[in-house]
């Protein structure tokens, strides 16, 4: 028998308080979903309150009752090609993604230098998360070297095209999720029940406080169609769009994600959501929404923990640091995250390889953040385990009365491995002399080292020919209607 | 000559294809140090996993008890080939201190020279200067290892090399010291050969001694 072990923020009572309290918000003010009339019909017919010209949704408990019982309690999830299975979300199962969603990218040689990526930094990125065991999803990034209104797609093919891992990525118009679902579709070629074999996670961002914008309604509504897990991720500010009260932000919190599990089971009846949270404390004196303090990691854990309650599948943008560099802050920060997201079961944890607010990629850090990723999982995922041999009591008395070192028992050969977690090569519990001889360097420093390893050393995935120019093309039919008739992936 | 297929098995530590390729080897009359080399390339592949950190202690402990037990199976046709004979090193006598019950440290230093080609005495734990002395005399090792893990126990390594000199016996052998308290300040103080950091060191260091000496390490 594996413990696992488990932290509970609230107990169940106040959890259903939460709960109930969401309910009352829904039922007394709703929430509003603008712009989008299907949506609103949708809801009509199931019997909410709508007002049609505010877009204004009130919704009673027996219709989030319903919802509720057709949504899933687990996510089984792919690789890229929609051919193995890798994982299942939800319950006691948690994943560590990687973060798209900065501007930037801290230059690889000069760590004093951020500037906007470009196609050669995905490469890379990709191809690093490809060799990062412990980190389960990828996330591409915005590239500044095609115009803006294909990057979604151009990050999206070139994710797939060096990294095997699902990945958790958005379109940012109608035409580019069409797009990125026509993609989809290429790179599951030839796999029966392709829907029920997700290999990604689309985030869809509802407006704290208590708002739907038309563009995440059309793309919630699309992910649902097309059987792409949607995660619903409302990002308040507490105290700023939410309220400054950890609690309080928790309900409204809820009340918001409970609209999206309505509106997801109307569009389709047992379609994939994902109960997400990016909370976080908003600083009084700065005005920095602050992705790494206590109080933003505990509100995203008791938001997720909701989720758990209603056996929903989680995920919160945890991980994050507010370091500059991937430096000592930004590693005890991810670990603080990663620990506590891992016993309060947060099942995706979406923040590994980004400094600043979320604005910066790193590729070092992404590196060490899965080797603290490694140690949260060895926390929980490998757990105690509890059993006669466990506790080899028998043994204990052989090695007494033969005055025998346990390094010579059958037993300590046959478990080791799966009892102490041996991680590296960038956390470093060699001896002084290997250290000495390593040429006394830091966590970050190998961690750099290490990224240009597998670049010069590991080659990238092998990819079907044909598929990979199916994609291109894909991409570049969408690019030529801005101008572009030659993508940067294919000058390399 | 090597037995490709005798050295993957010791490399993998599989007890089971290493005992059955050495039987089945000698009964065909295949000879025993050919035998012995492919056995010690396959311990030698081992390290190089373990200096890559893809195997660990468990995995070379096992693998020096398959050695044993392979070579117990060699033993008679050993005594039938008189040129037959299992390469060594050197001698290395080892022992933890005179008050001192800790063997970890002293385990691992044993387990890395053998896995190296030394042969070693291994003294246990608790052991008085006098045996020490005694084993220099008698066994006539290369090298002595003495290693300590308590601040109370480490006085002794000083008094062992003051009872070396009274012997007559410092130009006899060479001392390594190790153990938590012990430092090459400690070593350079007491007047020992070599500070062995820790078992992979402690290893290395010797080499160096033996290889000082004209050896083939």
């Amino acid at each position: 028998m594996i413990v696992r072990p488990k932290l509970q923020l609230l107990d169940e009572a106040q959890i259903r308080q939460i709960v109930m309290d969401a309910y009352h918000i829904l039922d007394d003010v709703g929430v509003t979903f603008k712009d989008n009339q299907e949506c609103l019909n949708l809801f009509e017919e199931a019997g909410a309150r709508v007002e049609r010209k505010t877009g204004v949704v009130k919704l009673s408990a027996d219709i989030i009752d319903r919802a509720l019982q057709t949504v899933p309690s687990v996510i089984p999830f792919y690789d890229k090609d929609h051919q193995n299975k890798l994982f299942n979300l939800g319950g006691d199962d948690c994943q560590i993604t990687g973060d798209g969603v900065a501007l930037y990218i801290q230059d690889y040689e000069n760590a004093k230098v951020k500037r906007p990526p470009v196609t050669q930094d995905q490469i890379i990125h990709s191809r690093l998360h490809e060799e990062c065991k412990y980190i389960g999803f990828t996330a591409p990034f915005l590239l500044t070297d095609v115009p803006r209104e294909i990057a979604d797609n151009y990050r999206f093919l070139l994710d797939y095209l060096y990294c095997s891992h699902p990945t958790y990525c958005s379109a940012w118009s109608k035409e580019g999720f069409d797009t990125m679902d026509e993609m989809i579709k290429i790179m599951g070629s030839g796999v029966a029940g392709l829907a029920m074999k997700p290999a990604h996670v689309h985030p869809n961002d509802p407006s704290s406080p208590l708002h739907w914008s038309p563009v995440v309604i059309q793309n919630f509504m699309d992910c649902l169609r097309t059987n792409l897990p949607a995660v619903v991720l409302p990002i308040p500010l507490a105290g700023a769009t939410s309220p400054v009260s950890m609690v309080g932000t928790a309900v409204q919190t809820t009340a918001e994600n409970l609209s999206g599990v309505v509106l997801s089971q109307l569009v389709r009846k047992g379609g994939f959501l994902i109960w997400g949270s990016g909370a976080s404390a908003f600083d009084m004196r700065t005005g920095t929404a602050i992705q790494s303090a206590m109080e933003s990691i505990m509100m995203m854990c008791l938001i997720a923990q909701v989720g758990n309650y209603l056996r929903i599948p989680t995920l919160g943008n945890l991980g994050r640091t507010d370091s500059k560099l991937p430096d000592e802050q930004g590693s005890f920060e991810t670990s603080n995250a990663y620990m506590l997201g891992y016993l309060c079961r947060v099942n995706m944890m979406r923040g590994a390889g980004i400094l600043e607010y979320a604005s910066v990629i790193s590729h070092e850090k992404l590196l060490i953040d899965n080797e603290i990723a490694g140690q949260a999982q060895r926390l929980v995922n490998g757990g105690i385990e509890f059993s006669e041999e466990s506790r080899a009591v028998d043994l204990i008395k052989e090695m007494y009365t033969k005055n025998m070192s346990y390094l010579r028992a059958k037993h300590t050969l046959l478990n080791f491995r799966k009892e102490v977690l041996m991680p590296g090569p960038i956390i470093d519990r060699g001896t002084r002399t290997a250290f000495e001889e390593g040429g006394f360097k830091s966590a970050r420093e190998k961690a750099h080292d290490l990224g240009k390893k597998i670049i010069a050393e590991k080659p990238p995935r092998p990819i079907d020919e044909k598929k990979k120019q199916a994609l291109i093309q894909v991409v570049k039919t969408r690019a030529k209607k801005y101008g572009v008739d030659r993508l940067p992936i294919e000058n390399l | 000559m090597e037995l490709r297929d005798l050295t993957k098995a010791m490399s993998e530590c599989n007890q089971e294809e290493t005992v059955k390729l050495v039987s089945g080897y000698a009964k065909k009359g295949i000879g025993v140090n050919v035998i012995l080399d492919s056995l010690t390339q396959g311990l030698t592949e081992l390290g190089e996993k373990f200096s890559c950190g893809e195997a660990f202690i468990p995995e070379l402990v096992f693998a020096g008890e398959i050695f044993n037990e392979a070579r117990k199976i060699l033993d008679p046709y050993m005594a039938k080939d008189p040129e037959s004979q299992v390469k060594s090193k050197g001698k290395v006598a080892i022992a933890t201190v005179k008050g001192d019950l800790h063997d970890i440290g002293k385990n691992l230093v044993t387990i890395f020279l053998s896995l190296g080609g030394y042969e070693v005495i291994d003294l246990g734990t608790d052991v008085p200067n006098e045996k020490l002395i005694a084993v220099v005399q008698t066994e006539k090792p290369n090298v002595i290892g003495l290693s300590s893990l308590l601040t109370t126990t480490m006085l002794s390594q000083r008094q062992f090399m003051v009872m070396l000199k009274e012997k007559g016996l410092r130009d006899k052998v060479k001392v390594i010291v190790g153990g938590a308290p012990v430092s090459q300040a400690w070593a350079d103080e007491i007047g020992a050969d070599a500070y062995g950091a820790d078992a992979v060191d402690g290893k290395k260091k010797i080499d160096a001694m033996l290889r000082q000496e004209g050896k083939a390490i």
